[in-house]
């Protein structure tokens, strides 16, 4: 009740390659009175940020300060059971996880959320997010109604997951590099909730990423409708698509292959736009080859990226898998504190 | 939680100094709040007190005109008792005069005095006796004397003398 009487201060800590970009916001009554991003550097919370921080929530004792947690021990999986049978190699008893409208789950592991609390002990922690709630705010008005990949990427982590109508079917969370104070191994897949395959592996019958490839092949139909007229078939000469000059679909294949390699390398000079086209690629084909597919078909991919850039991925990503790419720049402080609000609300 | 992995800290509404300020304040406050209800008490006991003063010096007041009352008819009956005792003096003073009156020769058998009379019963040689030696003090005492006299056997006389005084000369009998 005297809650209302009260500002509500909420302030986002993500720790970056370069630092900490810190936002803070104060809210009364759902209406936003002052907001203030700032970057801190250093690689540990610096003097000046926790003086920062404790000046802003100085003037009210309902204060939240919240974090993303970017360790690479971390995902989310079908249903709320416990994530014994989802997990490979892993214990089990060192994972919190947090179940989701009793249709899905996050977890986390507790050791990197104790070394998350003891790496801001100075100022406190009250919120530690997965990306995946990132995903949720990110795309709320499209998750619970159509069936796509989404995605959240940051330098440190991008993390994928396929939602149908609401209901997680697969997720991963890829790391990439070593964050801020946090270990993080290259692209660990090891707490992923599929039965995981290797990278090589293949299924017979599994639909892989490089046959959706082939329905590039399909283009030949959309020539067909310069057939006029069925009695031209006749002179099939006249019919360039068939004379010897024409590349066979195997041709194109080919030359299609040539010019991915042309496109990764252009990617190249971009890797990390590339390093998530080869995240998406390789969640698509898990996916495909995993028990949950059941025969459909990603169209959509939606990812939320907060660092600038993009338009390559988007590129590649439809012309080379056929998809209908959004990306969306998001603020990843922006999106903590918004999920820092709803969690408030829900207490 | 909906969302995050750890619960947040717990909020205080009021820091830490702000719940020493107030902790003064409610010490204060309760110290003053005690004053006030010791005060209080106190005042209460006093009115009980004076009431009950009041009422003691009400009671005081009622057994001073008592006992003023009872001096009073204290000091009216030693008034009475002096008089009386006055009285009985000048009775006895008088009753002496009386007997000195009576000469030797005469004897005095039985005498009733009253407040305003004197009758004397005895026996006398002889009437001249009596009449020179005994009626005479007696009339120039009393207003009115009257003597029967009857002879006994031997030739004396007995005698009863009344005497009355009036009541002006009342006081001249007593001197």
């Amino acid at each position: 009740m005297l809650e209302r009487l009260f500002k509500k201060i909420f302030v986002a800590i993500v720790a970056g390659k370069n630092g900490y970009n810190v936002q803070s916001l104060v809210v009364k009554n759902k209406k936003i009175l002052f907001k203030e991003s700032r970057h801190f550097e250093g690689g540990v919370p610096s003097a000046v940020m926790i003086r920062y921080i404790h000046d802003v929530i100085d003037p009210s004792p309902f204060f939240y300060i919240s974090t993303l947690n970017l360790h690479a021990n971390q995902g989310a999986y079908d249903g709320c059971s416990k994530p014994v049978s989802h997990l490979q190699n892993q214990d089990a008893v060192g994972i919190q996880t947090l179940c989701r409208d009793n249709q899905w789950a996050q977890y986390a592991s507790q050791d990197a959320l104790y070394q998350l609390r003891s790496h801001y002990s100075a100022v406190g922690i009250d919120f530690i997010f997965s990306p995946f709630s990132m995903i949720e705010v990110y795309f709320a008005d499209k998750i619970k109604n159509s069936f796509a990949l989404y995605a959240f990427g940051m330098p440190e982590f991008f993390s994928v997951a396929i939602f149908d109508n609401g209901k997680l079917e697969y997720a991963h969370h890829y790391a990439r590099g070593s964050s801020t104070g946090v270990d993080i191994d290259e692209e660990i897949s090891t707490m992923e909730f599929t039965s995981p395959l290797l990278e090589n592996e293949r299924i017979d019958g599994a639909i892989l990423l490089d046959d959706i490839e082939g329905l590039e092949d399909l283009d030949l139909l959309d020539d067909l409708d310069t057939v006029g007229d069925i009695a031209d078939l006749d002179d099939l000469e006249e019919v360039s698509e068939f004379s010897e000059d024409t590349p066979t679909p195997e041709e194109k294949r080919s030359e299609r292959d040539r010019n991915s390699d042309t496109v990764k390398s252009e990617l190249d000079a971009s890797s990390e736009e590339y390093q998530r086209f080869e995240f998406i690629q390789k969640t698509l084909e898990r996916f495909y080859t995993g028990p949950h597919c059941h025969n459909r078909f990603i169209e959509t991919v939606c990812i939320a990226d907060s660092s600038s850039g993009g338009d390559e991925l988007k590129r590649y990503l439809e012309e080379e898998l056929f998809l209908n790419v959004l990306i969306r720049k998001v603020d990843v402080c922006e999106g903590i504190n918004a999920l820092a609000q709803l969690e408030e609300e829900g207490l | 939680m909906k969302y995050s992995f750890i619960t947040p800290r717990s909020k205080r509404l009021i820091s830490s100094e702000m719940r020493l300020a107030l902790f003064f304040f409610g010490v204060n406050i309760a110290m003053m709040s005690l004053a006030y209800l010791f005060l209080a008490y106190k005042t209460g006991t006093f009115k009980e007190k004076h009431a009950s003063f009041a009422k003691n010096r009400e009671q005081l007041d009622r057994s001073t005109h008592v006992m003023e009352e009872k001096i009073r008819i204290i000091e009216t009956e030693i008034k009475k008792h002096e008089q009386i005792s006055t009285d009985n003096t000048v009775m006895a003073e008088s009753i002496r005069n009386i007997f000195d009156l009576a000469p030797d020769s005469i004897t005095l058998i039985r005498a009733e005095l009253d407040e305003k009379s004197l009758i004397l019963y005895g026996i006398s040689p002889n009437k001249d006796t009596y009449n020179f030696m005994l009626e005479a003090p007696l009339r120039s005492i009393f207003h009115r004397t009257y003597t029967s006299f009857y002879p006994i056997e031997n030739g004396w006389y007995r005698f009863v003398s009344t005497n009355y005084l009036e009541d002006e000369n009342a006081l001249e009998v007593s001197e």
